[in-house]
């Protein structure tokens, strides 16, 4: 896969691509919490599935018992019993 | 915990927003800087909790969307004052009860005492009520609490140091005893050094006072070792005797011997799942049992002690609480155990038991630990240590005796 200017500066001079590239940074507990940065917006929200707009397309999580514990502008956090987290690129 | 609090304070409204485009109603929420905090989804479309004043902001958007909003609940300070604010009764009795309570909390409603001896309880209550801490007495009364601890501190023998505070409406006391020292007598009282237990001598230094045995003497336990009064002669006068604080340190061989019955088995109790709650209510200093009878009816069970208290931020205990007694029943299993270890366990026992007696600076000699079968689940143990030790221990000589000599000797010529 070719990567664009911005990948490459990142990866020379060792910077964080969610700075430079403005991607989404996930991190999990476990199965049971998300956070998600540098999301775009809610495309879907509901108990078994929560689907968030991001730069390159749409994440994709499913579950049980999911719900957004908080939300911002930037960041979202969800919990719930999450199996799986997808991506489904544009 | 802060943020609910100040979410309380400035008032929030839970929402349901139902209809096709409810994600669309958050994310332009999220654009207007309209602050969402917990979500919930739910059949058609979402619960959301948002601020009082932003709540305003939303007719805009759920116009744009087509989606339908239901107020599912007002909370805050705000909601309950509109909600109570032509109820003149309740707010009447509102104010009412702040004010009483205002005034009861002002007032001692329980004096606890704690780590005194049970013979000293009600002498602290007396003492703490001659210096105005009783239950009914009024707090702003009370100015002084260093005063009081160094008055009861003075004025009794035992207790070494006391500390008294008050906690809401209860006044809190406790005790730290003095521990008792055998030979601590003021040097000006005239005494004999005496033996604290049996032995066979083996070396002895007076440095003041007269030495009554010798090295490799057989003495018993109350035997005098070194006596106050000393014999003082002078020439062309009767024999004379001066009595003095004795001082010198008296080593001996001696002999320990304890002996313990010891089960061959090992008991665990485990709880079960039956349990019987007793509470009792106290209001004031008060206290009102919340059952007719009390009737645990367990052959073996543990006692959970736990109190609830009425605390309220700058108050304190308002003087209301409810005391939970819970009576778990308890099985009790016994796993055998084997001699040798029933034997082992039985004499670090009675090594312990032996030490706590000891003189201070005893030296360890030899030991002897032996058992004998007394029936199928049950061994004596018998352990004998041999040390040597610093018998002897300050007697004071009785007054009397002192006046006694003095009296006779004024009457001679």
């Amino acid at each position: 896969m070719k990567k664009n200017l911005k990948e490459r500066f990142a990866d020379s001079f060792s910077v964080s691509k969610e700075i430079i590239m403005d991607t989404v940074h996930i991190s999990m507990a476990g199965n049971r919490e998300i956070y998600i940065e540098n999301y775009r917006g809610i495309v879907e929200y509901k108990k078994d599935i929560i689907r968030i707009s991001i730069k390159d397309g749409v994440l994709c999580i499913s579950g049980s018992d999911l719900a957004i514990q908080s939300i911002r502008i930037t960041d979202i956090f969800i919990s719930g019993y999450i199996e799986t987290v997808e991506f489904k690129l544009v | 915990m802060l943020n609910k609090f100040f979410d309380f304070l400035k008032g929030y409204v839970i929402i349901e927003v139902s209809g096709k485009n409810y994600e669309r109603f958050l994310n332009i929420c999220l654009r207007r800087k309209i602050p969402i905090r917990t979500t919930k989804p739910c059949k058609n479309g979402v619960i959301l909790s948002i601020n009082r004043t932003d709540f305003k902001k939303l007719h805009s958007v759920f116009r744009i969307c087509d989606v339908r909003i239901r107020i599912l609940k007002k909370c805050g300070i705000y909601h309950l004052i509109r909600k109570y604010r032509h109820r003149y009764v309740f707010l009447l009795c509102a104010v009412m009860s702040m004010v009483l309570l205002f005034i009861t909390s002002s007032y001692i409603w329980t004096v606890t005492i704690d780590g005194a001896k049970p013979e000293e309880v009600s002498m602290l209550y007396t003492m703490l009520r001659d210096n105005g801490v009783y239950p009914g007495a009024k707090k702003s009364d009370i100015k002084d609490l260093y005063a009081i601890k160094n008055n009861i501190i003075n004025h009794t023998d035992d207790i070494a140091w006391l500390w008294v505070y008050i906690d809401g409406t209860k006044a809190q006391v406790k005790v730290l005893n003095r521990r008792v020292v055998d030979n601590m007598i003021d040097k000006s009282i005239a005494c004999n050094i005496v033996a604290t237990t049996d032995g066979v001598i083996k070396n002895m230094t007076v440095k003041q006072g007269e030495a009554k045995l010798k090295e490799g003497d057989a003495v018993i336990k109350g035997d005098t070792l070194i006596s106050g009064k000393v014999s003082a002669y002078r020439e062309g006068y009767d024999e004379n005797y001066m009595y003095v604080h004795a001082l010198g340190e008296v080593y001996a061989y001696t002999v320990h011997t304890k002996t313990v019955k010891q089960k061959l088995y090992d008991t665990v109790s485990v709880p079960t799942k039956n349990h019987k709650r007793y509470y009792t209510l106290e209001l004031f200093g008060k206290k009102y049992n919340l059952y007719r009878n009390k009737n645990i009816g367990y052959e073996s069970y543990d006692v959970k002690n736990t109190a609830y208290e009425l605390k309220l931020p700058i108050i304190g205990y308002v003087g209301i609480g409810l005391f939970c007694e819970n009576n778990i029943e308890t099985n009790i299993i016994k796993n055998p155990i084997s001699e040798d270890l029933a034997f082992n366990i039985a004499k670090e026992n009675l090594e312990q038991e032996i030490c706590k007696g000891l003189n201070i600076k005893s030296q360890k000699l030899d030991e002897k630990a032996d058992y004998t079968k007394i029936s199928d689940d049950e061994i004596e143990v018998e352990c004998t240590i041999s040390f040597i030790e610093n018998i002897g221990t300050k007697e004071p000589i009785r007054s009397e005796e002192i006046e006694q000599y003095r009296d006779t000797d004024a009457t001679e010529p």
